[in-house]
């Protein structure tokens, strides 16, 4: 059944036709092209991302070497169960508002504000309780994780101490993983993950992949994923499929059906603000005689104002103002350039202890 | 002077490592036993600040495979990441994996980074691989070997509080212009300042050359550095050290650049951003160059132990465990 459906979706996306306009500021959607150029402005500005070929066949709309983003290893330090909301943390919450909002529905509500660090080490956060939900979603799914875990017994006994007689207890550091007391340094071991930004044709939009180890290096199973998924997401818009660009993998990946909308919303928003900001220095009288493209230093300082006022800071309170503009000046408010730095964003509310935004400082 | 610890490799396996491993077996390899070529990827050790206890976490010292590292035409790593090349034997039995003379192996592998610092292109990180692969179970027997050199008496540090921050000595202004010429996929450099303030690099290999002019105390070698750990730097400068060795011994002290920001700190982050660290090395007076020294590097199990490791593909190859699975 399973493979019938993935053949379906996988026809699905085949037959679904390329778009070709930008639409990004309309739908949240872009194109081929602008999936492109938003990856490389990724690669250039946060080179821990990379492009990747893959080992199926290229997918013809996308250029071959350019199929798709890979960021290896991201930090996943506790699960994101552990930020299940509690009633005593109401009092935690404080509105905010967003940068073009005006009125008061337009504020977003900040959870978890002023929470402080859970006493549990992070070693053992593996321990969620029974109750929860997520777990027991997990448990209906009917998964043996626990069973199918290596155990000690399948590996042969085949220590060899004597391997590395030369072996000198001062030349290296922490050797010794399960031995955290002999450690006195700050590694702990973490959960990492192997993220994937696809092209999603039918959908039109990015789509985030993932594929996790545990502690130790071991491959998770899908289903151990969805313990880094908000509750909200989990078994809902994060689904487990075959990944398009390998042939053989089976990874979680956060579903795209929402995508385009949640991406409008947030583009309309920068997009506001930041034609804001450059009409303001378009009308101070030195810049506005240049009607050549905007400097690059410049754009970047309107993003990053914008960027700011819609993601974290939210005090600013700038007048919401019309998008459209008629007077042809170089009010083109945000680049598509910077798509995929807005999409990670947004993962951060899916994902969100996963470490995938290293745009922070932006 | 403390003697000087280094973090070794843990390695991280992607699961396609094992599909094309698979692949390879039952299309190319059938019942060879013959090495086959893998290339392997780190990045700079990496740091992240736990948003709730607002405590750095070290991510350790990674060396990831994956499954594109056997095909050549797809191998295509990140820019900032080294290149580690190894070879990987599959045994057709566990009971010839079990029991494969590890210590010839090991020594043949050493030998080929010792024969290769006469060469221009020393292999400061080759690694050496071996698998048992259970296609019926979809599980994977490997253990993985990364050997490095070590001198009868340790490296030790000049700095008495031992590494140093590199932006203590450089400066924020410096190491952003270092950021600027590093070489792609940079394992190891050699790295200079000019006199207009800019900063060169060269390959290790070029040493005589490059260093000719410059005096010895400001003779600078960098490495891409996997190690987040502050106080010991990763596995490769083990190797890297003992080429330099090799190549100028009458030089027992090097100014070594570990380099870990791979993502350079924007302007008016806060003053710990930089993550690379500083240290003068000095090797100790009764060591002898010319003579291969004795190496080490076998890599632990989770359990800390000198044993190979599994990956149970079951949940994403098993026929039977996906159509489980499936909703």
């Amino acid at each position: 059944m399973n493979a019938i459906q993935s053949q379906y979706l996988r026809w699905r996306e085949t037959v679904a036709p390329v778009l070709r306009e930008s639409k990004f500021k309309e739908h949240g959607k872009i194109t081929p092209e602008e999936f492109v150029i938003a990856g490389d402005f990724l690669t250039y500005k946060f080179p821990l991302w990379s492009w990747q070929k893959g080992d199926a066949k290229p997918r013809e709309h996308l250029p071959a070497d350019k199929q798709y983003l890979l960021l290896q290893g991201a930090p996943c330090p506790r699960r994101a169960t552990s930020l299940v909301y509690t009633d005593a943390e109401e009092d935690g919450e404080q509105l905010l508002s967003m940068g073009g909002g005006s009125s008061k529905e337009d504020e977003w509500v900040q959870t978890h504000a002023g929470r402080t660090a859970p006493t549990s080490h992070p070693d053992e956060i593996d321990d969620i309780p029974d109750d929860d939900a997520v777990t027991a979603d997990m448990q209906r799914m009917n998964l043996k994780a626990n069973e199918s875990m290596p155990s000690e017994d399948d590996i042969p006994d085949m220590e060899e101490e004597d391997l590395e007689d030369a072996l000198n207890s001062n030349i290296v550091a922490s050797v010794k993983p399960t031995q955290p007391e002999a450690n006195n340094n700050n590694i702990q071991k973490t959960r990492k993950y192997d993220a994937m930004i696809t092209y999603d044709k039918l959908y039109q939009t990015p789509r985030l992949w993932l594929l996790g180890y545990d502690e130790n290096g071991t491959p998770l199973k899908p289903q151990q994923v969805f313990e880094d998924v908000s509750a909200d997401h989990a078994n809902k818009t994060v689904t487990i499929e075959p990944f398009p660009h390998s042939t053989s993998l089976t990874l979680a990946s956060v579903h795209p059906c929402k995508h385009a909308s949640v991406m409008r919303k947030v583009i309309e928003r920068m997009n506001a603000s930041m034609i804001e900001e450059q009409r303001k220095s378009h009308q101070s009288p030195g810049a506005s005689s240049s009607t050549a493209a905007p400097a690059s230093g410049g754009s970047k300082k309107w993003i990053g104002g914008a960027l700011r006022r819609v993601t974290g800071g939210g005090t600013a309170s700038a007048e919401k103002s019309p998008v459209a503009t008629n007077d042809g000046e170089e009010e083109d408010g945000m680049k598509v350039d910077w798509y995929l730095v807005v999409f990670l964003k947004f993962l951060s509310s899916i994902v969100p202890t996963i470490e995938l935004d290293s745009t922070s400082s932006f | 002077m403390a003697a000087l610890q280094f973090s070794p490799f843990t390695s991280q396996v992607s699961p396609q490592l094992w599909h094309q491993l698979s692949k390879l077996k039952i299309d190319v390899l059938k019942l060879s036993q013959d090495s086959i070529d893998l290339k392997a990827t780190y990045g700079a050790g990496r740091t992240i600040v736990d948003r709730e206890s607002g405590k750095d976490i070290g991510m350790g010292c990674m060396l990831s495979a994956s499954g594109d590292g056997f095909l050549k035409d797809r191998f295509a790593p990140a820019a900032n990441v080294a290149i580690a090349s190894g070879a990987v034997i599959n045994y057709n039995t566990i009971e010839e994996f079990k029991d494969s003379n590890k210590k010839a192996l090991f020594s043949q592998t050493a030998d080929q980074i010792w024969a290769s610092f006469d060469t221009d292109e020393p292999q400061i990180s080759r690694f050496l691989l071996i698998t048992f692969a259970d296609l019926k179970k979809y599980k994977f027997f490997y253990w993985f070997a990364f050997p490095a050199f070590v001198p009868a008496d340790a490296w030790t540090v000049k700095e008495s509080g031992g590494l140093a921050s590199a932006e203590s000595v450089f400066g924020t202004e410096k190491l952003e212009k270092i950021a600027d010429v590093l070489p792609a996929h940079p394992s190891a450099f050699l790295l200079k300042e000019c006199e207009n303030g800019t900063f060169e690099t060269a390959p290790l290999s070029k040493y005589a050359a490059f260093f000719k002019e410059v005096p010895e105390d400001v003779r600078t070698i960098g490495f891409l550095d996997p190690s987040s750990d502050p106080q010991s730097p990763g596995w490769p400068l083990l190797n890297i050290l003992a080429y330099l060795f090799h190549l100028t011994p009458t030089h027992k002290s090097h100014r070594v650049l570990a380099w870990r920001d791979s993502v350079v700190p924007a302007a008016g982050s806060p003053a710990s951003a930089w993550k690379s660290r500083f240290a003068t090395v000095v090797a100790s007076p009764n060591s002898v160059p010319g003579v291969r020294p004795s190496a080490v590097g076998w890599e632990r199990n989770a359990q800390g132990k000198l044993a190979p490791r599994m990956a149970d593909l079951g949940s994403s190859m098993d026929p039977l465990q996906l159509a489980e699975q499936a909703c």
